[in-house]
């Protein structure tokens, strides 16, 4: 699943899991990485599954290495 | 019992039975204990017989986390490994210490805990090559035949395949040749770069053990959010504001983390040029590498350092041993008769990759570097504890990583006293969290560890500090950290704001929903130093032990040479034993210190145990008899 409002750069990510856990702990109430919305398979993947939800930029916020990042609104 | 935070299971396997157990965490241990190794030790005292050989099926392995690993709190990433290590502390091959080691991780601790365990206790011995599968769903153990033979990244990366998890990896703890063939020096990995349990590879080669693997999606609960998220958005906050650079080199290809990290101190790197092109090496070993200074080509460090991780061959002390063989080859006090056929020079990578070869394999000298300081120095008739040319600071048994005798902070706290009091002789990170030398904020980092004031009114003097009774807080302290499965060296790397007793017991309690105070989580830290000590007077270790590194005695009187020790002698003066003022340290100080510490500690001076009133004040009255 693509979303338009957010960039990612898997060279970047350091596999720190924090996008994993926000999400997990805000969609399931619990640290859960298994059930985030978003896959972390690097250096070659980062993509987000069919359940993530539209709008929702909390991993985004989240990283702290700029692997995932809110784009600038045109 | 719901918990919250914990997982809220122990899991014991049986290598030899195959028999496997689940049984709910005690909420008494939890909350005297904490959890990681406070848990885990506790487990160990009900398995392990004193003066068993750590190499025998009897010896188990217990392997954790703390209440605060899988969660978003910087640093929470620390599993820990608790057993009776390999390395003899004298003639006596089973007089070995029992401790625990710290390591992180990517996904292992995490995912043991979204499996549903805080702990695994595997005891036994396989009859054939096994790893051990830890999911939700089932737990089993496998036939490892397929993976016995193969080292730490590619056993890892089999697994992974394996096992793959919905959105990313499981969690993998290997071991490679050395542990396999019960090579002393020898640890496994986690996740591929964190090193954890240096001195227990052969533990789990000798239980014809490869691996576990862990993945689940249990998940790991949180009592308050809304305060949780208000405690960790703050700390969060302060550390983006530390002036804090991640390590760059320009060898390094990029940067890894470990679960809710903050610091990224894992570096692969990559030879840009030499005789391994290309060669690439990943972890934190900043020391180790500029250690090997005498390879001007570092792919050639590259190499040998990639060699001994994929087999899970104790770096460091395979590196002082090397060393140690070099010089007393130039010397001429041992032969290429000695070394099996290996010529040694200093530089040379080629003699240092066949010594690797030889421990790895116990073959010819390197059958007795495979056995320990004790045998190797028997077999070449030289003690490498006093040799100052040749030899390295070691203690019972152990030589150490960050020698106090070079290190920056001089003899201090964090690298000099606690080395020789500790079980383990203090490894890397340790207590260098709390006190960074001289500084004018001492009390504010006493207060920050939850000491009350008069414990830092007696520990601290109007221009110094007593270095004997400060290092039993940065123990505590410590302690506490290992035990909520969260990282020492992060709150060194992060600086100021991860150094936060304070914080963490609040952290604690909006994770488990058990209210602590600052003080009540350092008293649990002192329980878990003295419950470890405990386990090692059962041992047989006493202030005895607890010795002096006989070249800290001998920098007493006689300098070290600053060509020796440039890297840790900027100023570019020859350093005898000092404190960190400066002011040079004799025998009778290091004794005193040593007094200081166990009257703090509450242990006998005479011999180091501690006390009946100590044991009564920890609530501790069970272990009298052990005393």
């Amino acid at each position: 699943m693509e979303k338009v409002n957010i960039s990612i750069d898997s060279d970047n990510c350091t596999e720190c899991m924090c996008c994993q856990l926000i999400c997990s702990l805000t969609y399931t109430d619990s640290f859960n990485p298994e059930r985030a919305a978003i896959v972390i398979n690097t250096p070659d993947e980062i993509r987000f599954t069919e359940e993530c939800k539209d709008g929702c930029t909390l991993c985004a916020r989240y990283c702290l290495t700029g692997a995932i990042t809110l784009m600038r609104e045109v | 019992m719901e918990y919250c935070g914990y997982a809220g299971n122990i899991l014991r396997v049986d290598l030899g039975s195959g028999r496997i157990s689940r049984e709910p965490l005690d909420s008494d241990l939890a909350s005297r204990f904490i959890g990681g190794p406070g848990v885990g030790l506790n487990l160990l005292l009900d398995l392990l017989e004193p003066n068993a050989d750590p190499l025998s099926p009897e010896n188990p392995l217990v392997f954790g986390t703390g209440p605060l690993m899988g969660t978003l709190v910087p640093g929470s990433a620390k599993g820990y490994l608790s057993t009776k290590y390999t390395m003899p502390a004298g003639a006596d091959k089973n007089k070995c210490f029992v401790s625990s080691s710290m390591f992180g991780g990517r996904r292992f601790g995490s995912m043991m805990k979204n499996a549903g365990y805080d702990h695994i206790v595997i005891t036994g011995r396989a009859e054939i090559p096994s790893y051990l599968k830890v999911t939700d769903e089932d737990v089993e153990i496998c036939d490892a035949s397929d993976l016995w033979g193969r080292d730490i990244y590619e056993t890892s990366d089999i697994l992974r395949r394996r096992y793959p998890g919905k959105t990313g990896v499981c969690g993998v703890w290997a071991i490679g040749k050395a542990g396999e063939n019960l090579v002393r020096p020898s640890l496994g990995f986690a996740d591929d770069l964190h090193n954890a349990g240096r001195f227990a590879g052969a533990v789990a080669g000798a239980k014809n053990f490869k691996a576990i693997v862990t993945l689940g999606a249990k998940g790991v609960r949180i009592a308050d959010r809304k305060r949780f998220m208000e405690l960790y958005t703050r700390k969060r906050n302060q550390i983006l504001e530390y002036p804090y650079e991640p390590w760059t080199f320009e060898t390094a290809v990029c940067n890894k983390d470990c679960t809710g990290g903050m610091c990224a101190v894992k570096v692969i790197h990559e030879a840009k040029e030499g005789r391994f092109k290309g060669q690439r090496f990943g972890g934190s070993y900043i020391g180790e590498m500029l250690e090997w200074d005498d390879l001007s080509d570092w792919s050639e460090r590259f190499k040998l350092m990639d060699v001994m991780n994929r087999q899970g061959l104790c770096m460091c002390t395979a590196r002082r041993m090397i060393w140690f063989l070099t010089k007393l080859y130039e010397r001429g006090v041992i032969s290429i008769k000695d070394t099996g056929g290996v010529e040694l020079k200093r530089g040379d990578f080629d003699g240092y990759m066949a010594l690797i070869e030889k421990m790895l394999n116990k073959e010819d000298i390197g059958a007795a570097m495979a056995e320990g300081w004790q045998a190797l120095c028997e077999r070449v008739g030289v003690d490498a504890s006093t040799d100052a040319e040749a030899g390295c600071s070691i203690i019972k048994g152990i030589d150490i990583i960050l020698d106090a005798r070079f290190w920056l902070s001089h003899f201090s706290p964090a690298v000099g006293l606690a080395q020789i009091v500790h079980a383990k002789a203090k490894q890397v990170h340790s207590d260098t969290s709390w006190i960074r030398g001289p500084n004018p904020d001492l009390r504010k980092d006493c207060e920050e560890m939850g000491m009350l004031k008069q414990e830092i009114d007696r520990v601290l003097t109007d221009d110094s500090f007593n270095t004997g009774r400060l290092t039993v807080y940065t123990e505590d302290a410590e302690t506490v950290y290992n035990a909520l499965g969260q990282c020492a060296s992060a709150a060194m790397l992060q600086g100021d704001p991860m150094r936060d007793v304070p914080w963490l017991a609040e952290v604690y309690s909006s994770v488990t929903g058990f209210d602590i105070t600052p003080r009540e989580l350092l008293r649990s830290g002192e329980r878990i130093r003295n419950l470890e000590r405990l386990l090692n007077v059962r041992e047989g270790f006493t202030r005895e032990d607890d010795k002096i590194p006989a070249l800290y005695i001998q920098n007493t009187e006689t300098p070290v040479k600053v060509k020796d020790i440039a890297f840790y002698a900027p100023d570019g003066n020859d350093r005898y034993l000092m404190d960190w003022y400066g002011k040079r340290l004799m025998k009778d100080d290091l004794e005193q210190m040593l007094d200081d510490y166990y009257e703090e500690r509450g242990w006998d001076p005479g011999n180091g145990v501690p006390t009946r009133e100590k044991l009564v004040q920890l609530g501790l009255e069970n272990f009298i008899e052990t005393n």
